[in-house]
C-alpha cells in the first residue's frame, strides 16, 4: 500500500482508538462509581478529579502519538486529496438533477424574487415587533436570568 | 475546476488561514471575551448576555459574554406557560434575516471547531446519497429536542427542560461542562457528574470523531440552528461546496447545510478593495481589543453578583459557609408571611436549598426535600430560597405543588441568603446544618432521597 495512505490510515486508527478508550473510561468510571454508591454510600462521588486525571493520563500517549502523526502528515503534505474535488457521485447527481427539474418547473425567477422580498420585509417587521414585545413583557430579562445562571443538568453536569 | 482545486499545495499554504478562518476565529474570541472566567472558574454575569450571539456558543462557557440562541430559544419555549419568549424569537429572526447561513459558515464558533477537527489528515467521507439523506435529521432534532421537549415539560410539568442542551449539545459539554470542570476552583462540581455527564461526554466524542472524517457533521446532520437559518440564495457555493449543502426545492434554491469553504475558493477580488479591508480589520481588531479590556478589567458586574461571604472569627467559632464552620445568622420573610430566623432553628437539623423555577433539576429535587421534612416534622427545618433574579410569580407557581413542609422564600435584591451560604451562578445548591448551626454539607448539584436521608442522619447524630 502507498506509504502516504498508510499514514492517513494510522492517523484514523489513532483518532478512533483514543475516542473509544476515552468513552470506555468514562463509562467505566460511571459504572464502578454507581456500583459503589449502591453499596450504601449515596454520598460517594462517581467522578472525581483524580479519576478523570488518571483516565486522561492513561491514554495520553495515544493522543500524543496522534498529534505527532498529525504534525508529520502536515509537514509531509499527506492528506486525502480527493476531499477537495467536486463530487460526481451519480446517485447524488440524480437527486440534484431532480431538484433542479422541480425548480425549473416552478414559478419564474422574477416572481420568486418578488415574493421573497415581500416575505423578508414581513419577517423583518414581525421580528422587530417581537423584540419590542419581548422587552415589554419581560422575556428579555428572562433570557438574561437564564444566561447568567448555570443550569447544571443542561450542560451535562448533572 | 478539478485541476484548480486538486493542485498540490505546500504545507505552509495548506495551513495558512484564509479570510473566512480569520473571521471565524475573530468571532469565537469576541463571543468569548471574558477570558478571566477560565481563570476564576465562573461564568460572566453581565448585561451583554441580554443579546443572543449569532452562532452556536454555550452561555455556560466561562468565557461567554453573550447568550446562546438555541439555549435561549428552548428556555423561552419552556417558559411559554408564564410568558411568550417574543424577545428570543425576534432576535433569532433578525439574525437569520440579516445573515442567514452566513452565520454558520463564517461566525459560528462550533463550526470553527468542527472545521479544525476536519483538518486532521485522515481519509474523508465525501458527500453522497446517504449523507444527503442524513441532512434532514437536523429537522428532527429541531422539532423534537429543541421545540417539543421544552414545550412539553414547560407546559405540562412546569419544568424547564431544554431538551437539546440536556441530551445532545456537544457545545454545552465542551464549552460549559469541560470549561468549568477544568478549573480546580470547581473541583466540587465533580460531585454532580453521573449519567448525564457520561452520556453527553460520549456523544461529544462521537460527534467530534465524526467531524474528523465527515466535514461539519454536526452542522449538517444535527444542528437545529442550521435548520432555522435560511440561505441568502447566492448559490455560488454549488460547484465548490464540500457538503451536501444544496437543495433545489419548492421553487427556490435552498442550502440545507451551512455554507462552508465556498467563499474562500472564489476568485479573489481583494486587490480592488484592499484599503477598505485594511480599515475594516483595524476597526474589528480595535473592537476586539476593547471587548477583551472591558470584560476582563473594566466591567465589575460579575464581581458584584458573586460576592463571597465574609468570614469573621469570634472566640473559637468561625462563621462562614464552609464545612465545619457555623453559618452566620440571618432572618428572611417567607411567602407565608412568617419570618425564618436561622437562630430559632438551632436544635433542629436545617437544610437550605437554593433553587429557581426555571432550573429543571432544582424543581425535580424539591419533592425529596418535602418528603424528608414530612418524615421528621419536629426535627427538620428546610428553607428553599429562590434566586433573587426572577420575573415569575413564585407563590402562584408553588400553589398547586403541595410542598407544604418547606419554607419558601425569595432571596433579597442584595442576595442576603445567597451571599451568606456562598451561592454562585450554579444551581441547585444544598447546605445542611447540624443542631448547632455548623455546616456539614455545602454542595452544588442535585441530591437524591438516599443522600438526603444520610445527610439528615449525619447532621442529627452530630458526627
Amino acid at each position: 500500500m502507498d506509504k502516504r495512505k498508510m499514514l492517513l490510515y494510522l492517523q484514523s486508527a489513532l483518532c478512533i482508538l483514543w475516542v473509544i478508550l476515552m468513552a470506555a473510561a468514562a463509562i467505566r468510571i460511571y459504572t464502578t462509581g454507581l456500583a459503589y454508591q449502591a453499596q450504601g454510600h449515596p454520598e460517594a462521588w462517581i467522578y472525581t478529579r483524580e479519576k478523570a486525571v488518571e483516565a486522561i493520563g492513561r491514554y495520553l500517549p495515544i493522543l500524543l502519538l496522534a498529534v505527532i502523526s498529525n504534525i508529520a502528515c502536515v509537514f509531509l503534505g499527506v492528506r486525502d486529496e480527493d476531499q477537495d474535488k467536486p463530487v460526481r457521485d451519480p446517485d447524488l447527481m440524480d437527486i440534484y438533477k431532480k431538484e433542479r427539474e422541480n425548480l425549473s418547473g416552478s414559478v419564474n425567477g422574477e416572481e420568486r424574487a418578488r415574493k421573497l422580498k415581500t416575505a423578508r420585509i414581513a419577517v423583518f417587521a414581525v421580528a422587530v415587533v417581537f423584540v419590542i414585545a419581548g422587552i415589554m413583557n419581560g422575556s428579555m430579562e428572562d433570557m438574561l436570568i437564564k444566561a447568567v445562571n448555570i443550569c447544571t443538568e443542561c450542560i451535562g453536569l448533572g | 475546476m478539478d485541476n484548480q482545486i486538486t493542485e498540490k499545495k505546500s504545507w505552509q499554504e495548506n495551513c495558512r488561514p484564509g479570510k473566512r478562518r480569520l473571521i471565524q476565529l475573530y468571532s469565537a474570541v469576541l463571543y468569548n471575551a471574558y477570558v478571566k472566567g477560565f481563570i476564576k472558574g465562573e461564568i460572566y454575569t453581565g448585561k451583554t448576555k441580554l443579546m443572543c450571539v449569532p452562532g452556536f456558543n454555550c452561555y455556560s462557557c466561562p468565557a461567554a459574554v453573550g447568550a446562546c440562541p438555541l439555549g435561549s430559544l428552548q428556555n423561552a419555549l419552556a417558559s411559554s406557560g408564564n410568558r411568550a419568549g417574543f424577545y428570543v424569537f425576534g432576535i433569532i429572526m433578525l439574525w437569520g434575516l440579516m445573515l442567514g447561513r452566513t452565520i454558520c459558515g463564517w461566525i459560528c464558533p462550533l463550526g470553527l471547531i468542527q472545521e479544525l477537527l476536519h483538518k486532521i489528515p485522515t481519509p474523508k467521507i465525501r458527500k453522497n446519497k446517504i449523507t444527503h439523506a442524513l441532512t434532514y435529521l437536523k429537522y428532527f432534532f429541531l422539532v423534537v429536542f429543541a421545540v417539543a421537549v421544552p414545550l412539553w415539560f414547560g407546559l405540562k410539568h412546569g419544568k424547564a427542560v431544554p431538551g437539546f442542551c440536556k441530551y445532545i449539545c456537544p457545545a454545552g459539554t465542551l464549552e460549559g461542562a469541560m470549561g468549568l470542570l477544568s478549573n480546580p476552583a470547581n473541583a466540587s462540581f465533580f460531585k454532580m457528574l453521573g449519567i448525564f455527564f457520561t452520556r453527553k461526554f460520549v456523544i461529544m466524542l462521537i460527534i467530534g470523531l465524526a467531524c474528523v472524517f465527515c466535514y461539519r457533521s454536526f452542522c449538517r446532520f444535527i444542528c437545529p440552528l442550521g435548520a432555522i437559518h435560511e440561505c441568502i440564495n447566492c448559490a455560488k457555493c454549488m460547484d465548490v461546496c464540500k457538503q451536501d449543502a444544496i437543495s433545489l426545492k419548492a421553487g427556490k434554491i435552498t442550502l440545507i447545510a451551512p455554507a462552508g469553504g465556498c467563499a474562500d475558493d472564489k476568485p479573489d477580488s481583494a486587490a480592488k478593495r484592499a484599503r477598505g479591508k485594511r480599515i475594516a480589520w483595524a476597526v474589528a481588531l480595535a473592537v476586539l481589543a476593547f471587548a477583551l479590556l472591558w470584560y476582563n478589567v473594566l466591567d465589575k458586574s460579575a464581581a458584584e453578583i458573586n460576592a463571597p461571604a465574609t468570614e469573621t472569627e469570634e472566640a473559637e467559632v468561625t462563621y462562614s459557609y464552609s464545612v465545619g464552620d457555623v453559618l452566620p445568622d440571618f432572618t428572611i420573610e417567607c411567602f407565608d408571611g412568617q419570618d425564618f430566623h436561622l437562630q430559632d432553628n438551632r436544635g433542629k437539623v436545617t437544610f437550605i436549598n437554593l433553587w429557581a423555577t426555571y432550573c429543571g433539576p432544582c424543581v425535580a429535587e424539591l419533592p425529596h426535600f418535602n418528603e424528608l421534612a414530612g418524615e421528621h416534622p419536629d426535627d427538620i427545618a428546610i428553607l428553599a430560597v429562590h434566586n433573587s433574579m426572577s420575573k415569575d410569580d413564585i407563590p402562584a407557581y408553588l400553589s398547586d405543588k403541595g410542598w407544604d413542609n418547606l419554607h419558601f422564600t425569595l432571596d433579597t435584591k442584595d442576595k442576603l441568603v445567597w451571599n451568606i451560604v456562598g451561592g454562585g451562578s450554579t444551581m441547585p445548591q444544598t447546605i445542611v446544618l447540624d443542631r448547632n448551626g455548623k455546616v456539614i454539607y455545602n454542595q452544588v448539584g442535585s441530591v437524591t432521597p438516599e443522600l438526603l436521608e444520610k445527610l439528615y442522619e449525619q447532621a442529627a447524630s452530630g458526627e
